[in-house]
């Protein structure tokens, strides 16, 4: 009973770093329709930018992390100007690539100028169990965890939904030309997206690495990805609430449904994610709470 | 106009796809000897190899990318797994050559047909899950299959951990001619010495064999998708590619063409997988990642997505860039220190975005509009045509047709 | 159908192929007739028995049995030669362009490897580096055989087609002598194959595999320092020694070859009844934590860890075991056992552990560099200088170079060896030397004694020290538990299939 609780608190706090990376997929999907390969390791990026503000350059962690948010956030914009924006949303392909090469491109420039080896990050939250029973404990980490992704999504939530720009962002996620049409200028909306986007990835890596069990290394968002672009995937590419809930899935199928289930060894939790994934999939194909795409001719 | 102009029909056309035909395949066995033993290229105090072993690679990798191109360029399905095929051609027949000791060709006979209908297989749930969706749940089945590879049920068939090596024994038929062929090569006057000096060793016949049977093996599988594209069923997945919902409404089977398209993609993946093993020896888990698969979608994209020499492009480039950049040791004006570490990635990933900016349909393009300046082919008109009123004067032709649009974007209209 | 600009783009490449070419060096015509090798061979040919009918191979005409000197017989360089115990070289199964001085006949020891510097394990590609800069400071203070010494060492991304193929070119267009500390089982394996068909030698595969000792059916290749299943059998006897028999042990075991081995070495352990194992768990290597596989462990409350795994793994499991209550014995593979790299990161929670009895062991069987213990070691210290001189001011704790500089010495005795023996340098008096090294390098724990004997004892070294990390005034180091184990000459040579 203790380990499926110990379990249960394993699921939930994996389950929400997911749901944090996938807030931020979901961000630029509902903007673009598009995946941004690239947003595990842009995080990553803006990780070391602000693991490098907080030890070379001494400012207060949190401080470190609002201008790394920063940064990134204006290198999210830079590149929607330069590489996104010069294509025409409505032809995937070549975005996707360029999302692709981005990905390889931030993902190798780390390891370049940083190196392999992992690397301490400090503490963003305050350690210590917050509720134990005997083995299981709720770290005071997963506790904020939790609360830093509920609040995220309520932020972005109120953004979308009571600001001028959250609305003309809506627009533009809705229909590209009428919002054209009515006057909203699309280009500067996508870049709000995209720096948004960026933004969130930055606070999301630097949040999975700052639980005292990781350290940073450039291959860690990379590992991350394929269990947050499932769970973006399992709750619908567009929904935000159902990025977290895709997230608390994934993260409970690794830790509850490998372990319970006898015939699925440990190494295959990735295996069993993506089996499930297949399957609300099939039923489901534009995700548990994904707006279902209509087809016109 | 372009320099030459052909006209479809005329025995001029005829001789210029035979005299093209035969110089690419005396290229092709060109390359084959002079690069049995490994070449050299020093620039700029970088040592730079190309020899047949990776050169075998490449046709790998190119027929893995075949496939993609049959199931993403002519079909517009998102499915990225490939590398989930290639590692299960490539293991099946290690296993079936090492273990059950079959010949390596022979292992062609289980290995299309397992892929195929893996592919399908998989392909069902496609049908459901669409674009990016698709493109996620791929990614995802590309990830698992070194775990799968490794699990404890699979050890003795896979060798675990330590993959499944296989002394690959592919000698040359005696009645072959290498050695002569090479000594006459050698004999050409200045050309001649690129072949190296007295009969080929073991290794090297070995490697020619093996190049000239990837090759053909390859050529078949670039020649029956030639075929596919050209065909109904080619039309069809065209047709899908560019409007589902047309397609549906026209009279195509999405759900039959779909899987089958799956079918064949994953069949090729295997293939490919055959032709890796076979020239490398092993089968390892780590080969076979979600990183090859990205790979494979970065020689898709470089090569030219929809296209068939594209493939061939896109092999190349991904078993050459990688290990080029890695040769790179020094650069004037760079720091030694940042050539270390993944620069091939980097490149790729810079090529990646360059190309989409200015060959999107990559560098199967760029070749076809600079091969537009030079070499142009025109339908034959129709018996009794009379031209009417005068004509542009240009070159040869003696009709005004339109051409191909030379500014295409993307070769995915240009079929 | 546009079959034509497929065929002048793919046309286009071949030439431009042929080109490439045209300015590269075809290998065969590579070596200068007009170089000598080593003094020794001065004699005049008699009879010439190059190996080879290639006349544009060979760099000298006499590699034949040279003159006899007084030191024992030479070793010839075809037919059969039997090298050490129980192992022989089929010289004449070798290709037909097989040079024993090829990498060795000019003025350079040309020394192949192709290891990780991208990928998952690129955090071991500073060792290729660590080995040069050692190669440096040799070539300016004490040259082997007055020859410069060369790596060259080539990225396989930790891909065994990647390996193979780096094997294959460096063969062809490097001239290299022997290769050296190619990294992965897989890779090696691979590498393997082709080392063995081609007779070059392949030293010192640096992966903990047992495969390697295998001398009397591949003489050409041999492994590497402490291989896992010794170091596991060492942990085997400290727990008992330390619990009796019966112990409770949980295992996080990486799911790839290097974690199979400790698997299987702990399953042969609990076979013979001296350990328990309560709990397995085996986290995939590109899992991005494993905090999952550490809750099952704890929970199950054992007597022992083991973590065999590696690379970021390693400080994982430390913080994970600090994490909870559970206080264990803690035992971990010892390729994490560089303090800088795995160590420093969690540096509070190994404290914590040291403290609370579970500190961190590591079966070690050499001087960690940066532990500060050694600052004053002789041999540390040296690899301290080598580094910052040759590496442009790089220390112990920016990475594995440390370990670099370590293998590089083995290398070098193993040169220094063979250019010692009648005959000079050679690739049949390397593979002699290897089998029957007899030698000690300081930066090893103990006696620090390397010993090979052909058939009778196949593996480098087979000699630790138990040592626990602590956290002493600040500063992480290594104290050491007992005496240095030693189960030197035990390992025999590989018996498996």
């Amino acid at each position: 009973m203790e380990l499926f609780v110990a379990r249960l608190f394993d699921g939930l706090a994996n389950g929400s770093t997911y749901a944090l990376i996938a807030l931020a997929l979901v961000m630029i999907y509902k903007a673009t329709t598009l995946i941004n390969f690239a947003q595990g390791e842009m995080a990553m990026f803006g990780a070391f930018i602000v693991l490098v503000l907080a030890t070379e350059q001494g400012i207060p962690m949190w401080i470190a992390v609002l201008i790394g948010m920063i940064l990134s956030a204006a290198i999210g914009a830079g590149i929607e100007r330069t590489l996104i924006r010069p294509f025409d949303p409505a032809d995937h392909l070549p975005l996707v690539i360029i999302t692709l090469g981005l990905f390889l491109v931030f993902g190798s420039l780390a390891g370049i100028v940083w190196r392999f080896d992992p690397r301490q990050f400090p503490e963003l939250f305050p350690s210590g169990s917050a509720l134990s029973f005997g083995v299981a404990t709720l770290t005071w980490y997963t506790v904020c965890v939790v609360a830093t992704v509920l609040a995220v999504a309520g932020l972005l939530t109120v953004l979308l939904n009571t600001t001028k720009i959250g609305l003309a962002f809506r627009a533009v996620s809705s229909n590209l030309e009428s919002s054209e049409l009515s006057g909203i200028r699309v280009g500067p909306t996508l870049q709000f997206g995209w720096a948004i986007a960026a933004a969130v990835g930055t606070l999301a890596a630097s949040i999975y690495v700052a639980d005292p069990i990781r350290q940073l290394e450039p291959t860690v968002m990379a590992r991350v990805l394929i269990f947050s672009a499932a769970a973006a995937a399992l709750g619908g590419l567009d929904s935000l609430w159902g990025a977290i809930i895709g997230g608390i899935a994934i993260g409970m199928v690794q830790s509850i449904v490998v372990q319970y289930v006898p015939f699925i060894p440990n190494e295959m939790s990735l295996a069993t994610a993506v089996v499930v994934l297949v399957l609300v999939l099939v039923f489901k194909p534009s995700g548990l709470f994904g707006t279902p795409a209509v087809e016109r001719v | 106009m372009a320099r030459f102009n052909f006209i479809e029909g005329t025995t001029q056309y005829r001789s210029y796809r035979w005299v093209t035909w035969g110089v690419f395949l005396l290229a092709l066995l060109l390359v084959g000897f002079a690069y049995a033993d490994t070449a050299q290229v020093t620039i700029l105090d970088n040592r730079y190899n190309l020899g047949l072993p990776r050169i075998n690679k490449a046709i790998a990798f190119a027929v893995a990318v075949l496939g993609l191109q049959v199931i993403v360029g002519y079909t517009g399905q998102l499915a990225l797994g490939q590398s989930f095929f290639f590692g299960t051609g490539a293991y099946l027949a290690a296993w079936l050559v090492a273990d059950q000791n079959w010949p390596w060709l022979a292992t062609l006979i289980v290995v299309v047909p397992v892929c195929f209908v893996l592919g399908v297989i998989f392909g069902v749930p496609a049908l459901r899950i669409k674009g990016l969706y698709l493109a996620l749940v791929t990614l995802g089945l590309a990830a698992v299959f070194p775990a799968v590879v490794q699990l404890d049920v699979l050890d003795e068939y896979t060798g675990g951990a330590s993959g499944k090596s296989v002394g690959s024994d592919l000698l040359p038929p005696s009645w072959l001619p290498l050695n002569g062929i090479n000594s006459v090569l050698q004999n050409i006057p200045l050309l001649g010495q690129y072949f190296g000096e007295g009969d080929l060793s073991s290794r090297e016949l070995e490697r020619i064999w093996k190049y000239l049977l990837f090759s053909i093996l390859a050529a078949i599988c670039l020649w029956m998708v030639s075929n596919l594209v050209r065909s109904r069923p080619g039309r069809a997945i065209r047709a899908i590619r560019d409007n589902e919902t047309s397609a549906a409404v026209s009279g195509v089977n999405l759900s039959w063409q779909k899987t089958m398209s799956f079918g064949i993609a994953s069949a090729l993946g295997g293939v490919g997988g055959i032709i890796y093993v076979a020239e490398l020896g092993i089968a390892s888990p780590g080969d076979f990642t979600q990183v090859l698969a990205i790979l494979f979608i970065v020689g898709l994209v470089v090569g030219g997505v929809g296209t068939l020499s594209g493939a061939v492009v896109g092999g190349l480039a991904i078993t050459f860039i990688p290990e080029w950049a890695s040769s790179t040791e020094q650069f004037p004006g760079v720091p030694d220190r940042w050539l270390q570490g993944p620069t091939g990635t980097f490149i790729m990933g810079i090529l990646l975005i360059v190309l989409t900016f200015f060959l999107p349909g990559g560098i199967v393009s760029g070749a076809r509009r600079l091969k537009a300046k030079v070499v142009r082919v025109l339908p034959a008109p129709p018996k009794g045509f009379q031209p009417a009123g005068p004509i542009g004067d240009g070159g040869d032709a003696d009709v005004t047709v339109d051409d191909e649009p030379a500014t295409a974007d993307t070769d995915l209209a240009a079929r | 159908m546009k079959a034509s600009p497929w065929k002048r783009s793919v046309a286009a490449l071949m030439a431009a192929g042929l080109i490439f070419a045209a300015c590269g060096s075809d290998d065969d015509g590579d070596s200068t007739p007009a170089e000598t090798e080593a003094p020794e061979e001065t004699e005049a040919p008699e009879g010439t028995e190059a190996p080879d009918g290639e006349t544009e191979e060979t760099t000298a005409p006499e590699e034949t049995d040279g003159e006899e000197t007084p030191d024992g017989e030479e070793l010839a360089l075809e037919g059969e030669v039997e090298v050490a115990a129980g192992t022989t070289l089929n010289l004449d199964d070798c290709p037909s362009d097989w040079d024993p001085f090829r990498g060795v006949d000019g003025d350079e020891i040309r020394i192949g490897q192709s290891l990780p510097q991208s990928g998952p394990a690129a955090a071991f590609g500073p060792i290729g580096e660590g080995m040069q800069m050692y190669f440096d400071y040799l070539n300016d203070n004490d040259p082997i055989d007055g020859k410069d010494l060369v790596l060259i060492a080539r990225d396989d991304a930790y891909e065994a087609g990647r390996t193979v193929a780096n094997v294959e070119e460096m063969i062809d267009t490097e001239d290299i002598f022997a290769f050296a500390h190619i990294i992965g089982t897989s890779n090696n394996l691979a590498a393997r194959s082709i080392t063995d068909e081609a007779c070059v030698p392949q030293l010192f595969n640096s992966t903990g595999f047992p495969l390697w000792g295998d001398p009397a059916n591949f003489p050409w290749t041999i492994g590497n320092i402490l291989n896992y299943v010794t170091e596991t059998e060492i942990w085997c006897t400290a727990i008992v020694d330390e619990f009796g028999e019966g112990a409770s042990v949980a295992a996080l075991i990486m799911n790839n070859d290097f974690g199979a081995t400790y698997q299987s070495a702990l399953e042969a352990c609990a076979d013979a009844g001296q350990i328990e194992l309560a709990e397995v768990q085996v986290h995939d290597q590109a899992a991005p934590d494993i905090t999952n596989e550490m809750t099952t462990l704890a929970s199950s409350g054992a007597d022992v860890f083991v973590a065999g795994t590696t690379g970021a793994f390693c400080p994982q499991s430390v913080a994970s075991v600090a994490a909870t209550e559970w206080r264990p014995r803690y035992y971990m593979s010892y390729t994490c056992n560089n303090l800088a790299s795995f160590f420093s990161p969690v540096q509070d929670a190994a404290g914590l552990l040291a403290e609370e009895g579970s500190g961190v062991r590591v079966t070690n069987s050499n001087k960690v560099c940066g532990d500060p213990a050694y600052a004053d070691d002789p041999a540390i210290q040296l690899t301290v200088e080598v580094l910052d001189e040759y590496g442009d001011g790089t220390t112990c704790a920016d990475g594995s170079y440390s370990t670099g500089v370590l293998f590089a010495q083995i290398v070098e005795d193993v040169l220094r060896d063979a250019a010692a023996m009648p005959g000079g340098l050679n690739r049949v008096n390397l593979i002699s030397a290897v089998w029957n090294i007899d030698t000690t390098n300081d930066q090893l724990v103990g006696d620090g004694v390397i010993q090979t004997d052909g058939v009778n004892d196949a593996y480098l070294t087979e000699t630790a020290q138990i040592a626990e990390v602590v956290v002493t005034d600040g500063e992480l180091t290594f104290n050491e538990i007992g005496d240095v184990i030693s189960l030197e000459g035990e390992g025999g040579s590989y018996q498996g299939g």
